[in-house]
């Protein structure tokens, strides 16, 4: 019965210890996130939407510490709401619990879930290097416009050099009394239809 | 006899010298116009909600509301009220000589009844060139002068950016390519003059042509798509796809080849009929 008492005492100690060690984790990438973002940067905009034709932009963004995001390009030009830069401090500042899933490699996978009703996401995966603080991968649930799922690269820095976003958005569709084609009737058949929307972002700092 | 050119030139004269050619360009022009003056007003709030869904998900920096949008837009003229304003010079070309009976006195100079034709055949189209250029002019240049120029967001098959550097091109492909479609349909308005040498009778047969088009067109579940490539109407709209992000010139091309065989059928038969008409009754 002791050594059975002394192995339970044992096993929840190092689950215990192994927890803060992975909150450390989580708190360490909080705070280097949870800074006023004021980045001026060249974007290089590449959309691939079912039902949207887009030409590559390239775009001048400045990501300013009142939130507000500035976006400079050449004729019609249109940035993701979701996915950018922006999103790391978005996702790491609102109240919410963290809640370690696994490692995958040098890697740890998070589980964040909001714990504020107000925020515009609910639930969050990410993936991170736990050393140089730096996300690779995240889904994020949100309230209204679906999963968004980005995928970072790095050159260096604490910024991404590339994202690709990934998410389900409604067809774009028009009301029938704005339709003028034979072709456009094919299309308002799919109304409400979700298809899936890809956004590539090259990064160039400045 | 009177050559060609001097025929032309007559048949020129008479036209751009009728009241009812100035009041097509006034309708035109100001139907172009009116078009600059609503989206003026109202435009903004149009394309704020038709992009709504667009910015759920992105920051959208660029006028949409621009002169280049608002002249592809009144362009959507070209369904019906175009057609409509053209076919009353084509039809009356013919049938108006007849009305007044100048065709007896016309025909009693030394003019053979093809040059005649070829004659009236010439005004008719340059009719059309004029009309069409005003028109587009009469959309583009007011527009750009309020909205300024941008990028053009075109809602076929979805929603489609096409940069503005490739607009004019565009344009101007278009426009040809509506030109040749409504001397297509002009030359059915003078054909309907030559059998029933009314204006009115015409233009009413014109039109029902083009309503009838449209309708089979349009109807539902797709029941007569099988009859799409015999329609006016459906060949009329292909000018929509200049302003696709890939041009399909195939497509096009096969219209553009309907329609200048419509043009030569008509001609043939308009040939034919005038010829042998008789002219004392």
């Amino acid at each position: 019965m002791k050594t059975q008492l002394a192995l339970l005492f044992f096993l929840m100690t190092g689950a215990i210890l192994g927890q803060m060690a992975n909150d450390e984790d989580i708190l360490r990438l909080k705070s280097k996130y949870d800074v006023d973002i004021d980045l001026k940067c060249e974007i290089r905009v590449r959309i691939n939407v079912e039902g949207m034709v887009i030409p590559d932009k390239e775009l001048y963004v400045e990501f300013s510490k009142d939130g507000k995001t500035r976006v400079q390009g050449k004729g019609l030009s249109l940035l993701p709401k979701r996915g950018t830069v922006e999103q790391f401090k978005t996702l790491l500042t609102t109240p919410m619990q963290a809640i370690y899933l696994s490692k995958r490699g040098d890697y740890k996978v998070y589980k964040l879930v909001a714990l504020d009703p107000s925020a515009d996401w609910i639930t969050a995966d990410i993936v991170f290097d736990p050393e140089a603080l730096l996300i690779y991968e995240s889904v994020v649930n949100t309230r209204k416009h679906g999963t968004f799922t980005t995928v970072n690269q790095y050159d260096s820095g604490d910024y991404p050099s590339r994202t690709e976003v990934n998410f389900e958005v409604k067809k774009f569709n028009l009301p029938l009394k704005f339709i003028g084609s034979e072709q456009s009737e094919e299309s308002s058949k799919d109304m409400g239809d979700e298809v899936n929307g890809t956004v590539i972002l090259e990064y160039n700092y400045l | 006899m009177i050559d060609l050119k001097n025929l032309i030139y007559i048949e020129l004269y008479k036209l751009f010298s009728s009241t009812r050619t100035y009041v097509t360009f006034f309708i035109a022009i100001a139907l172009m116009l009116i078009i600059n003056l609503g989206m003026l007003m109202e435009g903004e709030k149009i394309f704020e909600f038709l992009l709504e869904s667009i910015s759920e998900y992105f920051i959208v920096d660029g006028e949409i509301l621009n002169g280049y949008l608002v002249t592809y837009l009144a362009m959507n003229t070209l369904w019906v009220h175009i057609p409509v304003l053209i076919v009353i010079i084509a039809a009356s070309i013919f049938a108006v000589e007849f009305e007044i009976g100048t065709i007896r006195l016309l025909l009693t100079q030394p003019i053979s009844r093809g040059r005649l034709l070829q004659a009236k055949v010439v005004a008719m189209v340059v009719y059309n060139f004029v009309f069409m250029l005003l028109t587009v002019l009469a959309a583009l240049i007011p527009s750009i002068l309020l909205f300024g120029t941008g990028d053009l967001v075109v809602f076929l098959d979805g929603v489609q950016f096409i940069q503005e550097a490739t607009f004019l091109k565009r344009l101007a492909l278009s426009l040809t390519f509506a030109t040749i479609s409504m001397i297509a349909f002009s030359s059915l308005g003078m054909i309907f003059s030559l059998f029933f040498k009314n204006t009115l009778t015409s233009i009413l047969l014109s039109m029902g042509v083009l309503i009838l088009s449209t309708l089979l067109q349009k109807f539902v579940f797709g029941l007569f798509s099988a009859w799409q490539p015999f329609l006016f109407s459906y060949h009329f709209s292909k000018w929509q796809l200049f302003f696709m992000d890939v041009i399909p010139y195939h497509s096009i091309l096969e219209s553009v080849g309907f329609m200048l065989g419509m043009i030569l059928i008509l001609y043939l038969i308009s040939y034919f009929k005038f010829k042998k008409m008789n002219i004392t009754q």
